[in-house]
């Protein structure tokens, strides 16, 4: 079984866009800055509805722990929108989670690794919003492949993980080992023996029942790129609403100090590397609002 | 509007005797409705659109993401399988029982196992031809990124079942309504290529009973934005009260903090094909 991930889709919901035409006439104007931004994930979806990054009326405000954190840039024309060099965006995005794993940040705040970079074009005459959303995820290591597919985790150990997970601030990843949960600082102190034998536990908003999600990516990154001691990865996709599993992940790095190669930019619905357009005339536009009234 | 601001804001509970609720008891209900489906948040409010008379964590309640994998018609509506729903058929499970005129229609009440043909009419199909626009020329996106072999591709399913041709999902909120003194639910849809629903669309999801009465285009009390659906709170409370009423004949007492999962079971009746949680292991 080929080793897969599934991506997150970007949701976004009309208060979102009714927070960038307020925001962008009165706030950003013209200016093109990088905005901070927050997407809600969650490890409580159910199968059937996409492993999601919600957008919504609070995003520019709500900085949440759980959330993702990353940027929005807004472009002034769709010609800004089209040029921008995405290969680019991406890189520089996924240089910075490099440097947090090499210089050790992820394991205070293992947060850092859930980041995205929302590309925007916000045509506020005609309601019409263009988005490309990017959410990098590094290839370390390379030719994965599974020592062991994944399986449900049964009920009473998903209990006491989601407890811990409850009680302690809903940190995105965390250490199981000998029955015990551990903060992942932990891990640097670990010898190999123990760090081999030890779970990464990584709350997981894949809805697939068998198959793990995007946040394992950057988490399975960094474990390979910090403990070049191991070669077989034990991780543990957390989730509330459908089966927890644990896998058992190995493949090759060559050199742990270079940078990985990344992906990231979101497929849309036909599978393609292109933006979304939506047109919220029906929504926003006074003329089409006030044919709906009663 | 007008009507709001001069209501006075309930301080003593009567949610046994007339089936509304104070705000403090809204926060009560959410707190129980959040703590046994993880699923609901509570949720903050736009700066402009905060209420004092709720915490600032605890303005209005979110579920996203709920699945809604069929249309209401094609549930195979035939007027004989509807039936108009009994307070104790709406509740049977929960132990109640009572009278006949609680008026919420169950449009597919004959019809529980059957889905095994459904068919799309015309214009369904049509809706496949979403006007996506083609951006394959407006973006370079040749040589964007390396191939990336461990991307999970959904199966589309080819089985020619319209559960897996049109999935939407919705995002639910419940905000207290301060004029009726009731929770009110409030929807936004998506198709299945991310893009917000219109009214119109959304009328698809809502019962034919429903669709043109019990739901209305209206401000969110916490939101700054356009107007969202939302079924009408004008009923809930009676509704709550005869539940509740039931509840009690038969020796059950609700609690305050139970109202919401009775109230979610019976705004159920409204949007039958959207799948939230309203636990149903929950004993009442």
């Amino acid at each position: 079984m080929n080793v897969a991930f599934v991506p997150l889709t970007t949701l976004a919901d009309i208060s979102f866009w009714s927070s960038i035409n307020s925001k962008k006439l009165h706030e950003w104007k013209l200016d093109e800055s990088p905005i901070e931004c927050f997407a809600e994930y969650s490890i409580q979806d159910f199968t059937g509805s996409p492993s999601r990054l919600s957008f919504c009326h609070d995003s520019f405000e709500n900085a949440s722990s759980s959330r993702f954190h990353g940027f929005a840039l807004a472009y002034n024309t769709i010609e800004g929108f089209q040029n921008v060099d995405r290969r680019k965006i991406i890189e520089e995005s996924a240089l910075s989670i490099f440097h947090n794993i090499k210089n050790g940040v992820w394991l205070e705040r293992p947060e850092i690794l859930n980041t995205f970079v929302l590309t925007i074009h916000a045509n506020l005459k005609k309601f019409v919003y263009t988005y490309w959303n990017c959410v990098p995820a590094l290839c370390s290591p390379e030719n994965i492949t599974y020592v062991q597919e994944p399986i449900e985790l049964d009920t009473g150990a998903t209990q006491q993980l989601l407890q811990y997970y409850r009680s302690h601030g809903y940190p995105s990843i965390f250490i199981h080992h000998k029955n015990l949960c551990l903060p992942l600082s932990h891990l640097m102190q670990m010898t190999t023996v123990d760090a081999a034998a030890a779970y990464l536990v990584v709350a997981d908003g894949s809805t697939e029942t068998r198959v793990p999600g995007w946040t394992i990516r950057n988490a399975l990154a960094a474990l390979s790129l910090s403990r070049p001691d191991i070669n077989e990865y034990r991780l543990i996709s957390l989730r509330a609403s459908l089966p927890s599993l644990h896998y058992v992940i190995t493949g090759t790095i060559t050199d742990p100090s270079k940078f990985p190669k990344t992906v990231g930019w979101e497929r849309s619905i036909r599978g393609k590397l292109e933006p979304i357009t939506v047109d919220m005339k029906s929504h926003f536009d006074p003329h089409s609002l006030m044919e709906q009234s009663v | 509007g007008a009507a709001e601001k001069f209501t006075p804001i309930l301080k003593e509970s009567k949610f046994r005797e007339t089936g509304v609720l104070t705000p403090e008891e809204f926060i009560v209900a959410g707190d129980h409705l959040v703590h046994h489906c993880a699923t609901w948040q509570w949720a903050k409010a736009d700066a402009s659109k905060k209420r004092d008379y709720l915490p600032d964590e605890k303005q209005f309640l979110i579920t996203r993401n709920v699945p809604c994998r069929k249309r209401c018609r094609q549930m195979e509506y035939d007027p004989q399988q509807e039936k108009v729903l009994t307070s104790q058929e709406i509740g049977a499970e929960e132990g109640f029982a009572g009278d006949e005129d609680s008026g919420w229609v169950d449009t597919h009440h004959y019809n529980q196992e059957s889905n095994a043909a459904l068919e799309l009419d015309k214009d369904v199909k049509e809706e496949d031809d979403d006007e996506e626009v083609d951006l394959d020329n407006l973006v370079e996106s040749g040589g964007l990124e390396d191939a990336d072999t461990n991307r999970f591709v959904a199966k589309r399913e080819i089985m020619g079942s319209a559960e897996v041709e049109h999935p939407r999902t919705y995002d639910l909120h419940i905000t207290y309504d301060k004029y009726y003194q009731v929770p009110r639910l409030w929807l936004g849809g998506y198709n299945e290529n991310r893009r917000p629903l219109t009214t119109d669309e959304m009328n698809e999801d809502f019962s034919a009973d429903h669709a043109n009465k019990t739901i209305t285009i209206e401000t969110h009390p916490h939101i700054d934005g356009p107007p969202m659906a939302s079924i009408h709170p004008c009923r809930h409370a009676e509704t709550m009260k005869r539940l509740i009423d039931q509840l009690t004949e038969n020796g059950k007492d609700l609690g305050v903090h139970q109202y919401m999962l009775v109230f979610l079971k019976f705004v159920q009746a409204v949007i039958p094909t959207i799948d939230y949680d309203y636990t149903k292991s929950i004993q009442l």
